[in-house]
């Protein structure tokens, strides 16, 4: 009976051990990491990291005044009476953390014009808020983009797009997502180096490819985006126009891990 | 009544958990009650020991009752705080209880040569120290050590009531026996 005490010892002492360590490890409060409303879906989406055992479930959010619902819901599953459901996707799982993607409901269009640029306020059912910036999706379709779509390709690797100029114009600079890396921008056949130093010239007919890297998606269906300043032949100002390349990578379990630590230590 | 009829009576308490709405049809603390009745009648070392952890293990079912504790159904999850080093030490204790139940079995019918069954306390000690893994490693891991874990809990019950019930026959023929001496000698 004495080696089973001393077993049953050392078995609790790992057991109250490994709890205090996961304890350790456990966040008080979820760290949001992405926030963007697009104005086409008409749709607010939150990315936040939280524990993956008691993972902290969202509520709603407040931008200005406007309240944006998030769909919640119980379940019962083998016996788990009326467990809450956390709202949204998993994105990424490690030991510890979950990487959650959540859609609001649809909002009006007015109401996407009243909360732009504001900050939003997001809401965890345990009361907890977190106020924080968040960026507007620009039309996925520009009715004044003067490059039309022709092929798409995108995978694990990136993106390649191939595009037509509806119009003249004259690419002016290039603003490329910090997320992705343009490996290759063609016009009409010539290869043109990034970044752009002198005007780049397109004439209406041209065909323009380019090939983009993967980046890191915080939430399902994110887009990652070039922005092009343009001078369109015959206008006198300049426009901007935005190409978008679907991002496929999810996070890797070192990233969740860093911005766990970042998180901790403020 | 003999031990092993009360230790199988309380066990069938502590064991199953049977609720109607929010009572516990099968109330754990009873079960424990009975068993430290089945000790002591004994006065053996182990048997007093027996009854200390009974008696403890009431008092932490009550605490299990007045506490709301969530069904966390197969995810097997421990709670955190308190709550948490509760539920593990009461895992701790109901093994120790385990080991005092066989080795006064094993006192009562050691003319029947019963033996301490290692198996049983080694698939006790191997699902306690599991379930303390849950926690540091994915959900579909997680899954499968609790699915393990629950087939482990299952067969090692299935052999803990065979065992009680063999026993408590064993335990009865003896009575019988001395019953029978007894009574031949008073003829």
């Amino acid at each position: 009976m004495k080696k089973l005490w001393i077993v049953v010892g050392a078995i609790l002492l790992f057991r109250i051990g490994s709890l205090s360590y996961a304890d350790a490890k456990s966040l008080e409060q979820p760290i949001i990491v992405a926030s963007e409303l697009n104005p086409d879906m008409q749709q607010f989406y939150v990315s936040y990291i939280t524990n993956r055992t008691q993972p902290h479930a969202l509520n709603f959010a407040e931008i200005g005044n406007v309240p944006l619902n998030f769909a919640s819901e119980t379940f019962e599953q083998f016996g788990m009476n009326g467990m809450e459901q956390v709202t949204g996707q998993i994105q990424m799982e490690t030991p510890y953390y979950v990487l959650y993607s959540a859609t609001s409901e649809q909002l009006s269009p007015e109401l996407v014009e009243e909360i732009d640029g504001k900050m939003a306020t997001v809401y965890f059912t345990d009361g907890s808020s977190q106020t924080i910036p968040f960026s507007i999706q620009r039309d996925l379709i520009q009715e004044k983009n003067p490059l039309d779509m022709l092929t798409g390709a995108s995978g694990p690797d990136g993106s390649a797009d191939g595009f037509r100029a509806l119009e003249s114009f004259t690419i002016q600079s290039l603003k490329v997502d910090e997320r992705i890396e343009l490996k290759m921008f063609r016009v009409d056949g010539k290869e043109i180096e990034v970044p752009v130093e002198s005007p780049i010239q397109v004439d209406e007919g041209d065909a323009v490819q380019i090939q983009v890297s993967d980046g890191t998606a915080l939430f399902f269906g994110e887009l990652a985006t070039i922005e092009m300043k343009i001078q369109v032949s015959g206008k006198s100002s300049e426009e901007s126009a935005y190409l978008f390349f679907n991002l496929n990578e999810v996070p890797s379990e070192e990233w969740i891990n860093q911005k766990v630590k970042e998180a901790k230590k403020e | 009544m003999n031990f092993h009829k009360r230790v199988l009576i309380g066990s069938i308490f502590h064991i199953f958990d049977f609720t109607i709405g929010f009572f516990d049809i099968l109330p754990d603390f009873i079960g424990f009650l009975v068993i430290a009745s089945a000790f002591s009648v004994h006065s053996t070392r182990e048997a007093n020991k027996g009854l200390i952890l009974s008696l403890i293990l009431v008092m932490t079912s009550l605490i299990q009752l007045m506490v709301p504790i969530p069904n966390m159904g197969l995810t097997m999850l421990p709670f955190d705080g308190y709550l948490g080093v509760l539920m593990i030490i009461v895992g701790a204790l109901t093994i120790l209880h385990f080991g005092y139940i066989f080795i006064v079995s094993n006192q009562i019918l050691s003319d029947q040569d019963a033996k301490f069954p290692k198996v049983f306390m080694i698939v006790q000690l191997v699902n306690f120290a599991l379930l303390g893994l849950v926690v540091h490693v994915t959900s579909s891991v997680a899954l499968t050590i609790s699915l393990l874990s629950i087939g482990l809990s299952v067969l090692s019950m299935i052999y803990f009531f065979i065992a009680l019930i063999q026993r408590k026959n064993l335990e009865n023929q003896l009575k019988l026996i001395d019953f029978t001496e007894l009574g031949h000698s008073t003829v």
